[in-house]
């Protein structure tokens, strides 16, 4: 009986009970629920007694759908934009499968939608050709995913950005070795729509339609504590992300250069020497490293 | 252009032009700022065809978000301008900073979330202000809706959208 168990047990069972995505009898009759209180769905009048109006499972289910509640409302609050373009009753809809394969499990809801983008990636309809409106979902997930963490995340403020006196140390005959410390809130984005567009519009009230899709190469970072992001061109995106998967300045450079125009040295060169010194001026780099160092 | 076209000479010559950016911009950072804080943080317009100006110029949001232009291209700055925002959830504001949530790393927890909009479940924890009955029942942010098939509605929703545009369904949208 009740009067017998701890408050923590049934705090614990609550618990499980509660966040179900099934809902309370099923909650009551997992195996979760189970080790804590050994009852099944017809016996949850033992734990909770009724009210005048409400049954156990009804009283219970107010905290169930609170609780759902609360992590929907969470989540769109996440993913502003893509509650726009999916509609709030959708959204609640793939909110609530989401949290069905992927609960919340931390104490902070800034992981709560951590894999929100993955989810819409795995479910995404195979019937519908490619770049299709849900890959304008996806694109859009993804891109509000990573606002979220580049504003979480650590960012520049506090950190030293690359200095001069660690570039005056590097040999001239080891430069295309040299590697690059990118800044830990500097993130790229690839995708088939211009979401950053359509998220700046939801973000001033208005009302986007649906754009065509167009590649889009997204550069993102923050500055005093303000998310940003710039369209960069496809040989200075591949550039930056052969620097962030670790290459050498000369494997980056040969990298990008397969992006290039034939006859292009000299225009390549030119837009290098731009590029890199926008990057370390804008604080993009905190470091360099050579092998063996 | 190949691997194959750079010829060593080329090669050194890109290398030579990449560090050199890069020595002069972190002279620039450190004109910029002072030689402390982090320097100005943007982005070349695409292509890169046009140097960037040093310093840009914040445009106030007027939701939340920010603008601010370099060198003539815009360059948004996106979300969460206005400060202590964390989703409205947060434990750490007021916690110090330029920002308080900015940085702080996943801040955002439920313990200090309230009911949305003004039912009367606000501050009650769960749901009700009477046990067992659900005063926000029926309004709302406290109605779970059925699962269903998330995907199914999604296409319902946005056929109607392409249908409204005079765009085909099924079909990709035409490239810009």
């Amino acid at each position: 009986m009740a009067g017998q168990r701890s408050l923590t047990q049934l705090q614990r069972w609550m618990q499980e009970v509660i966040t179900n995505p099934d809902g309370i009898v099923a909650g009551v009759e997992s195996s979760t629920a189970r080790q804590k209180i050994d009852i099944d769905g017809t016996r949850i009048e033992e734990v909770i007694g009724r009210s005048t109006r409400l049954g156990s499972a009804e009283r219970l289910a107010v905290y169930g759908n609170a609780y759902f509640a609360r992590l929907i409302e969470c989540l769109g609050d996440e993913f502003p934009a893509t509650r726009f373009a999916l509609g709030e009753e959708t959204f609640q809809t793939f909110a609530l499968g989401y949290f069905e394969q992927s609960p919340s499990t931390s104490y902070s809801l800034g992981f709560l939608g951590a894999r929100f983008p993955q989810y819409l990636i795995d479910g995404r309809p195979a019937d519908i050709p490619k770049p299709g409106w849900p890959d304008f979902l996806i694109d859009l997930a993804t891109l509000e995913r990573a606002y979220a963490e580049v504003f979480d995340g650590l960012g520049p403020e506090k950190l030293t950005p690359l200095q001069p006196e660690a570039l005056q140390a590097i040999p001239i005959e080891l430069i295309s070795e040299v590697r690059f410390v990118p800044a830990p809130s500097l993130r790229l984005l690839e995708a088939s729509f211009a979401v950053h567009e359509y998220f700046t519009a939801v973000r001033q009230s208005q009302s986007p339609e649906i754009p065509a899709p167009q590649e889009t190469l997204l550069v993102i970072t923050r500055r005093d504590y303000v998310v940003r992001r710039g369209i960069v061109s496809r040989p200075e995106f591949e550039l930056l992300r052969a620097i962030l998967d670790g290459n050498s300045l000369g494997a980056a450079i040969e990298i990008a250069a397969e992006e290039q125009p034939e006859g292009t040295n000299d225009d390549f060169a030119a837009n290098l020497s731009r590029w890199f010194h926008h990057w370390a001026s804008a604080g993009w780099f905190l470091n360099v490293e050579l092998p063996n160092s | 252009m190949k691997k194959t076209d750079l010829s060593r000479r080329d090669f050194n010559r890109l290398s030579m032009a990449a560090f050199g950016g890069v020595v002069a911009g972190t002279f620039a950072g450190c004109a910029d700022d002072g030689g402390g804080a982090p320097p100005v943080t943007g982005s070349t317009p695409a292509g890169g065809g046009t140097e960037p100006a040093e310093g840009g110029e914040a445009i106030e949001p007027a939701e939340g978000g920010g603008t601010t232009t370099e060198g003539g291209t815009e360059t948004a700055s996106l979300l969460m301008g206005e400060k202590h925002v964390c989703r409205g959830l947060n434990m750490c504001k007021g916690a110090g900073g330029e920002n308080a949530c900015a940085g702080a790393g996943a801040c955002a927890t439920l313990a200090a979330h309230e009911c949305a909009g003004q039912n009367e479940c606000k501050g009650q924890g769960g749901c009700g202000a009477t046990p067992g009955e659900n005063a926000c029942k029926g309004m709302g942010s406290c109605a779970v809706p059925l699962k269903d098939h998330a995907w199914g509605k999604a296409r319902k929703n946005f056929e109607a959208a392409m249908k409204a545009a005079g765009k085909e369904v099924g079909e990709a949208p035409a490239a810009a």
